[in-house]
């Protein structure tokens, strides 16, 4: 009788105790599922069901069958990926030696640092959103303050406190430009600037109202423009009133500020009306209208121009102040 | 060695013991107990916070915020929770603005739920949060502010608690869709301490867009300090002014008395939060005779000087008609008629023109439909269907009974009056977001020949002999047509012999109209009932302030 190969191929005696096991010649077997049966189960998924059995869903069914071919290759590949890194040279020396406990410890507090960091990072969004939303209420609260304090009910009384009043409908007045405003433009800007653009409003003050006008002007008008009416104003004194008469839209500005008793007041001019001490909102862009066409050329009839502007109000500063 | 070996056991033992201990609890916390645990950790660690839209701000024209957004509080309790509600009402009661007795009622009430304050401003509701009361707790809310008050209140209109604060009257209301934007949604994971440790927007918020309006606080502020002083004088029912550039329609005020405060509707009449200048149908009365004028002058059937026998009273059909005072027969042209106002004279020029060609001018002037303004509330008013017109109809038509009209109607048929000839549909809405709304178009009703001549016409109202001739701006040449209208009396359906209406529509200056003035005023009870002395010195103290302030030259 023939002993089976098996028993055959089983060492005969058994080793010592204390003495080592030698290793197998062979690679022992791998547990887990064989081919065939990997086989047999894809084979049973695509089988078709005996009659009268309820088909399975698609889906799910496809989705296992693809789990089953699927996730075996990557457990393998990743074993076999490990079991490549395990016998890595790099590592395994690193491993064996100190270092790896400075490189775990860099990573370790590397990691902490990142989290700390983005906590700090969200803590400061978090604080930002703070930020926002207090900003957000002090714009609504100025935006709040701002309405109120410009309100007419409130500014009306604090005006007529510092002395200025309404200028009635009636006592404000325009005056119609002709060709001789472009010439005086001209040769009010040719004039060197005597004194800067601040001086006119506070004459404009002086001169007992249309500070609103005046300040309303002095931000449309360019610099230039103002300086240069305030130069050709004081030309206007000595041209006289007579020619005041022949006077701009700005003169009109003037005009509305003047006061009775300016050098010009008496000066034969139909629309150059005089209303003492009556501050004026209207003929702000009038007078800038006036000033705009200075690019004209000149002609000698300009300073007799600038005069209507000057002649109608307090006086040379004044007529700057409304130009 | 044994007892060595018994003691290391022991160790063993208790250790093994101890780590079951362990697992066995691990495996209930991660098991049975984790559902309870992890809602802990999401009501503690993770909270979704409402990101409220900022509400659009309505400015007027020149920039000044009639109404604006501020972040506030909603304020809530559980008054289950609260332990001492008198301590509690105590402390919160000057924080929430209410007394000790109110806020100690709200938190007695037996309910899981109350509402101490809807939209408290952040600072109180900040040191209210503070005290830490168990049970009282705060949701960021948006709380609207009209820093004006009282200012253009019922154009603007108010915006209520619920919904998310959605507008209620007004533009608040007809143009909440653009004002509201959108709430946005926040997740914050938050540490041990309460401090955010993960920020993530899940939902932008979206802010409303602005709304600038054609309006000017300045004027409006006087055309309601203006309607004020008469309702103290005249004690009217109700009143209300519009002021608009003819030229585009612009409407620049739009007042409405008695005043509301748009901070506190609730301490106002209903009635009171209605736009009365788009939503108040009356009977026109006598500056309807201007329309029927200007249909007949354009059918070339009169002339300004065309001269009319008027004698005291006209009949007809089953009507006699009377001028408002008893005179002998007079000659009276056209603008005369239009001058004094003589009723008989008026009816003459409508029976001229027959009752087919005067309803095709009231239609072509746009009464009997709204006038397509950008406000809520934009009233039709009322017209007899020309198959209705019965025998006596041309004799109460033509002066302004037997119709009903809005102010805001009125206003924008004398624009065309004003303009030229062109029937342009008012607007309010210059900008939104930003941009320029376009204006709505015109179309001609009337030729420019035929407005100069009614503006010429017009002029004599206001001239020594005219209805409203005591009201004059020195330096403009004003244009105008007074209104004295009869009201219905409800319980007699006859016209009411002491409740009248009371108007004045006019324009400056006279040759070249850049503004225009409509006051209506409802019933005055004192003093006087006349559109001349009740309505037009109104108009002229309006026009007193806003001519000079437009910088519009006189004329």
């Amino acid at each position: 009788m023939t002993p089976p190969t098996t028993a055959a191929a089983r060492p005969t005696h058994r080793p010592a105790p204390g003495s080592r096991r030698r290793a197998p010649s062979r690679p022992r077997r791998v547990s887990g599922p064989t081919r065939p049966a990997r086989a047999a189960a894809v084979s049973a998924a695509v089988a078709l069901p005996a009659p009268g059995v309820a088909l399975p869903r698609r889906g799910p069914a496809r989705r296992t069958a693809r789990a089953a071919q699927v996730s075996p290759g990557i457990a393998l590949r990743t074993a076999d990926a490990l079991r490549g890194l395990a016998g890595n040279t790099v590592l395994d020396r690193l491993i064996r030696g100190r270092a790896w406990i400075g490189l775990l410890a860099f990573a370790l507090i590397g990691i902490v640092t990142m989290q700390l960091l983005v906590l700090e990072l969200n803590t400061g969004v978090g604080r930002t959103l703070t930020h926002v939303a207090q900003l957000q209420r002090e714009n609504a609260q100025l935006g709040i303050e701002d309405s109120t304090y410009s309100a007419e009910s409130r500014v009306a009384p604090l005006a007529a406190a510092a002395g200025m009043t309404l200028a009635p409908a009636g006592t404000v007045h325009f005056v119609a430009a002709n060709r001789a405003d472009v010439a005086h433009a001209a040769t009010a800007l040719s004039t060197a600037i005597q004194s800067p653009i601040g001086g006119s409003t506070e004459s404009g003050e002086a001169s007992g109202g249309g500070s609103e006008s005046s300040a309303a002007t002095e931000a449309e008008v360019p610099s230039g423009s103002t300086a240069a009416s305030q130069s050709s104003a004081a030309t206007a004194e000595a041209t006289g009133p007579s020619e005041a008469g022949e006077s701009s839209e700005g003169a009109g500005a003037s005009s509305e500020s003047s006061s009775t008793a300016s050098p010009a007041s008496s000066a034969p001019t139909s629309s150059q009306s005089t209303s003492a001490s009556t501050p004026s909102t209207a003929p702000s862009s009038v007078g800038t209208q006036a000033t705009g066409a200075s690019a004209a050329p000149s002609s000698g009839s300009a300073a007799g121009e600038a005069g209507g502007e000057a002649g109608a109000s307090n006086g040379a500063a004044q007529a700057g102040s409304r130009e | 060695m044994a007892t060595i070996q018994r003691r290391v056991g022991l160790l063993f033992g208790l250790f093994f013991a101890l780590l079951l201990l362990a697992g066995a609890r691990a495996l209930y916390l991660g098991g049975p107990h984790s559902g309870a645990l992890r809602r802990a950790a999401r009501s503690q660690q993770l909270t979704y916070e409402v990101v409220p839209a900022e509400r659009g701000t309505i400015t007027d024209r020149n920039g000044v915020a009639l109404a604006i957004s501020e972040p506030a509080q909603e304020i809530s309790a559980d008054p289950y929770l609260i332990k001492a509600p008198l301590t509690a009402a105590r402390s919160m009661a000057p924080l929430l603005g209410l007394s000790q007795a109110q806020v100690l009622t709200k938190l007695s009430e037996h309910t899981g739920f109350v509402y101490l304050a809807r939209a408290l401003p952040y600072e109180a509701a900040h040191k209210l949060l503070a005290l830490k009361i168990p049970g009282v707790q705060g949701a960021p809310v948006m709380r609207r502010v009209y820093p004006r008050g009282t200012l253009a209140a019922q154009v603007i209109g108010i915006v209520g608690t619920e919904h998310e604060g959605a507008g209620v009257s007004g533009l608040e209301y007809s143009r909440n869709s653009m004002l509201a934007g959108h709430a946005g949604r926040r997740r914050v994971v938050s540490d041990a301490i309460g401090q955010p440790v993960s920020i993530a927007e899940t939902q932008h918020e979206q802010s409303g867009a602005s709304i600038s309006l054609t309006l000017d606080a300045n004027i409006q502020q006087r055309a309601e300090d203006v309607l004020s002083a008469a309702g103290r004088i005249f004690h009217p029912k109700d009143s209300t002014a519009i002021v608009m550039d003819p030229r585009t329609g612009a409407i620049l005020a739009m007042a409405n008395w008695p005043l509301v405060n748009a901070n506190h509707p609730g301490a106002s009449a209903v009635e009171a939060l209605q736009n009365r200048a788009v939503g108040f149908n009356y009977e026109p009365g006598s500056t309807f005779k201007a329309i029927t004028v200007s249909g007949a002058l354009q059918e070339g059937l009169i002339t300004p000087n065309t001269g009319f026998e008027i004698p005291d009273q006209i009949q007809v059909a089953d009507r006699t008609i009377h001028d408002d005072t008893e005179h002998p027969g007079e000659s009276l042209t056209t603008s005369q008629i239009l001058a004094q106002s003589s009723n008989v004279g008026a009816i003459k020029i409508g029976l001229l023109e027959g009752k087919e060609k005067f309803n095709s001018w009231v239609h072509r002037f746009g009464f009997g439909s709204p006038t397509g303004v950008d406000l809520p509330g934009d009233e039709g008013g009322a017209t007899l269907p020309l198959d209705r017109y019965s025998g006596s109809s041309m004799g109460n038509l033509p002066i302004g009974q037997g119709e009903l009209v809005t102010p805001i109607q009125m206003a924008t048929a004398y624009s065309a009056i004003a303009n030229g000839g062109i029937l342009r549909p008012p607007h309010i809405i210059d900008q939104v977001g930003g941009h320029r709304v376009a204006e709505p178009a015109g179309k001609r009703v009337i030729s420019q020949t035929t407005a100069g001549e009614l503006r010429n016409m017009l002029k004599g109202v206001l001239a020594p002999g005219g209805t409203a001739s005591e009201v004059s701006i020195h330096g403009y040449e004003l244009a105008g047509k007074t209104g004295t209208a009869s009201k219905i009396d409800p319980q007699t359906g006859e016209y009411s012999k002491s409740a009248y209406v009371a108007s004045f529509v006019g324009f400056a200056p006279a040759s070249d109209p850049k503004l225009l003035c409509a006051v209506i005023i409802d019933e005055p009870q004192t003093g006087s009932i006349y559109g001349g002395v009740v309505a037009a010195p109104a108009f002229g103290q309006i026009m007193e302030f806003a001519l000079p302030y437009l910088d519009i030259p006189p004329g």
